[in-house]
């Protein structure tokens, strides 16, 4: 694993550096993770009027072959220790997307409920927040630029520690 | 088979297998996870585990006011959450003896079958894309995305609208909604017959569907379920005609029921409560809700005539700023595009309700699901969920 | 068949069942809770009653005891009927009716989740919407939230919960209170 050293700052590795990141950012697959309502606002925007497929991101079943995650829906006490398990699974690299209020800091029913999770990211690290209840979808793309803007900053060869912290409270 | 026959007969010994169709799965509408022992291929029993979308939305209901709860119940059920709120303002004016306007009853009536025509379409193509076919999904949900407009100018929101207040609606038309209606509901039913010739009548579709997941009629009522799922059995029982709520009474519209194994009827290979029956309720139900837009729209035109001084030209009655409830409880039901949604509320003279139970159709609809996939393969198993057309969060509340 | 005529047919039958006057919503049928299961089974098969369909089952706490309310439907007759069994908060215990209608298995089960009331005879009676290792009965009005589930606490810095907003709002007043007298008492030094 290269760390990020003065010797690595020259034309060649920025250079190809910006050549990965364009294609990582261009072909983000994402996990077809939809729990509520969030989620159905999710597959509209993958259906055809705000179509996902022209930025290159086609949604996945199976965590083995996604980079994203994107987290639409209300998480409970419950279902948490699998979204942790499914965050696992996936390969590096993979950035997380929180989509909606509940997924952010529990929603609409973060005063009174005892059973909701408030905020995905006191179980993984997550990237990129989108506010709404639903968020529309042209707000859920707006997220997904936010996310490639954030890609396009990386450094794939001049590695940092693969290792998020989460940074939930 | 026992094992001593096995042996003799030189094959080998089997075991059940137990897997988790988990909380994350592409077929399950949802976070349901289904225990499923399986000998082979053939199910021996799915046991279904709910509670991952668990979110104590009957507990928020006793820490708010009657008014303030009114967003809960669109997320009970976020595909038809005009019906959600229908439901719980009924049951809520049933309790406090409000009466609501006319105008306000025939908005309620209008976005109430609109809602049921893009709930459908969901259910269409969802059903159709689990079973491999992933174009009439795409069909659906551009359906969908106009009415998704329509709600747009009428109430601010593509999903959860919080349209319906305790005693009208919150918002009236705007200008040339009326028209927007009429030309969608001309727009659709020539689509309607496009999706019919794409995937009704696919052999491969009605292979899969036909015969599988068979429910009788008794078994039905006795296993509580409500909607699409009990007409396609063969109970002629819909809420709209037979406990009419709201100007239902005043309305034209069939009533749709399944008709497997009849030759001359849409199912001919089929038979009584299978999964192409109920697929075949929901296409039906789509046209009569087409034609109960078309009615409500004539009569809203009417209505627009008035002056509107009159008093059925309100669309929200006078309620007073602190709505308090006299002591009591209610039952009410509401005909949801799932099933039926009935609202148990009891008061307790308070500003806050003491307990609102919600009752939902999908949540029968999970409970029976264990009797009705003994001996299917596992691939029915997924028919079966989206046929009963299931949304986890009328499950788990 | 309208409601006095129906709690009529019971009451000839089991004197002890109540019809009591409302002041507002449905009238309702009070039944003992030891007898539930074979009123509910004479309302199912009775001819003349013949409630075939079981609405819901709902469960509520008041506080002082619990109900276990049964609002059934007949198909073929129309009509309706709200049975109410009243049980003692120290011991809730009632007779499961998954043996007449299959649909109670569920409700029960959310019943015993949320609020600890246990169905006698139930063929599976375990926690249906919360985690197994869950403590406590959360319907219940006394319930105390727990401070976290699985080692992540439940609530975000700066949430509270709405039974603890009023305590933490007068502990931040007086400790404002507080420091404006040191601060005044420090002026005047």
């Amino acid at each position: 694993m290269l760390r990020h050293s003065a010797e690595y700052d020259n034309i060649v590795f920025a250079n190809a550096d910006a050549l990965l990141n364009l294609s990582k950012e261009n072909s983000l697959w994402y996990l077809l993770f939809a729990t509520a309502c969030c989620g159905i606002e999710l597959m509209q925007t993958g259906a055809s009027r705000f179509d996902l497929d022209r930025f290159g991101m086609i949604p996945r079943p199976t965590p083995r072959q996604a980079d994203l995650m994107i987290v639409a829906g209300t998480i409970t006490h419950k279902m948490a220790s699998r979204v942790r398990r499914l965050y696992e699974q996936m390969p590096e690299p993979k950035w997380v997307i929180s989509m909606g209020s509940c997924a952010n800091a529990g929603g609409p029913f973060c005063k009174y409920s005892y059973s909701v999770v408030r905020g995905i990211d006191k179980y993984i690290p997550v990237d990129v927040y989108i506010p709404g209840c639903p968020p529309r979808p042209e707000a859920l793309i707006e997220g997904v630029f936010k996310l490639r803007e954030k890609i396009r900053r990386e450094g794939v060869l001049r590695k940092e520690p693969a290792q998020k912290e989460t940074h939930g409270v | 088979m026992e094992a001593e026959n096995k042996e003799q007969a030189g094959l080998a010994q089997t075991e059940e297998m137990v897997l988790s169709m988990g909380p994350h799965h592409p077929s399950t509408h949802g976070v349901l996870r289904l225990e499923v022992t399986t000998d082979g291929e053939v199910v021996v029993a799915a046991r279904p585990d709910v509670g991952y979308l668990h979110r104590a939305i009957e507990k928020i209901a006793e820490y708010v006011d009657y008014r303030q709860f009114m967003p809960y119940t669109d997320r009970v059920d976020y595909l038809c959450a005009m019906n959600s709120n229908h439901a719980y303002a009924l049951a809520v004016e049933k309790l406090a003896g409000i009466k609501v306007p006319r105008r306000g009853e025939l908005l309620r009536v209008l976005v109430d079958e609109l809602n049921r025509i893009s709930s459908h379409m969901i259910c269409l193509g969802a059903l159709a894309m689990d079973m491999g076919a992933y174009t009439p999904f795409l069909h659906g949900i551009c359906h969908r995305e106009l009415v998704n407009d329509l709600f747009e100018e009428v109430c601010g929101a593509r999903l959860t609208y919080n349209y319906m207040t305790i005693g009208g609606v919150a918002y009236d038309l705007p200008a040339g909604f009326l028209a927007k209606c009429e030309d969608f509901a001309s727009y659709l039913e020539p689509k309607m017959v496009e999706f019919n010739a794409l995937i009704t009548g696919n052999s491969i579709f009605e292979r899969r569907l036909c015969k599988v997941g068979v429910i009788g009629p008794e078994q039905a009522v006795n296993w509580g379920l409500a909607g699409p799922n009990l007409r396609a059995s063969g109970v002629r029982w819909d809420i709209r005609k037979n406990e009419p709520y709201s100007i239902y009474d005043k309305l034209q519209f069939d009533v749709p029921i399944g008709d497997g194994g009849d030759p001359q009827g849409s199912n001919p290979r089929g038979s009584l409560g299978d999964n192409y029956d109920r697929y075949w309720v929901r296409v039906k139900e789509v046209h009569e809700s087409v034609r109960l837009t078309r009615q409500v729209c004539a009569l809203l035109r009417e209505n627009d005539k008035l002056p509107p001084e009159n008093p059925d030209r309100q669309y929200q009655a006078k309620v007073p700023a602190r709505l308090r409830v006299k002591r009591g409880e209610v039952y009410v039901r509401c005909e949801n595009p799932r099933g039926e949604t009935g609202y148990y509320i009891v008061s307790d003279g308070t500003e806050k309700p003491l307990r609102v139970k919600i009752r939902t159709g999908s949540f029968t609809a999970v409970n029976c699901f264990e009797e009705v996939t003994r001996g299917l393969l596992i691939g029915d198993i997924v028919a079966v969920i989206g046929s009963f057309d299931i949304v986890l969060p009328e499950v788990d509340r | 068949m309208e409601f006095e005529a129906l709690a009529g047919k019971l009451k000839a039958r089991w004197p002890e069942i109540a019809a009591p006057a409302v002041q507002a919503g449905d009238r309702f049928v009070l039944v003992p809770a030891e007898r539930t299961f074979e009123i509910l089974k004479f309302l199912k098969e009775d001819p003349e009653l013949y409630c075939d369909s079981l609405m819901s089952l709902a469960a509520v706490d008041t506080g002082s005891e619990f109900w276990v309310v049964y609002p059934l439907h007949s198909l073929k007759h129309s009509h309706r009927l709200l049975v109410k069994a009243v049980l003692p908060r120290e011991k809730p215990e009632i007779e499961s009716v998954t043996k007449l209608w299959g649909m109670a298995n569920f409700f029960e089960r959310e019943a015993y989740d949320l609020y600890g009331i246990v169905f006698r005879n139930h063929p599976d009676l375990r926690r249906l919407l919360n985690p197994p290792d869950w403590e406590g009965w959360p319907g219940r009005k006394d319930y105390e939230y727990p401070k976290e589930y699985g080692g992540v606490p439940l609530l975000r810095e700066g949430q509270y919960f709405s039974d603890t907003i009023k305590k933490v709002n007068a502990e931040r007043e007086a400790k404002e209170k507080e420091a404006q007298g040191k601060a005044a008492a420090q002026e005047r030094k």
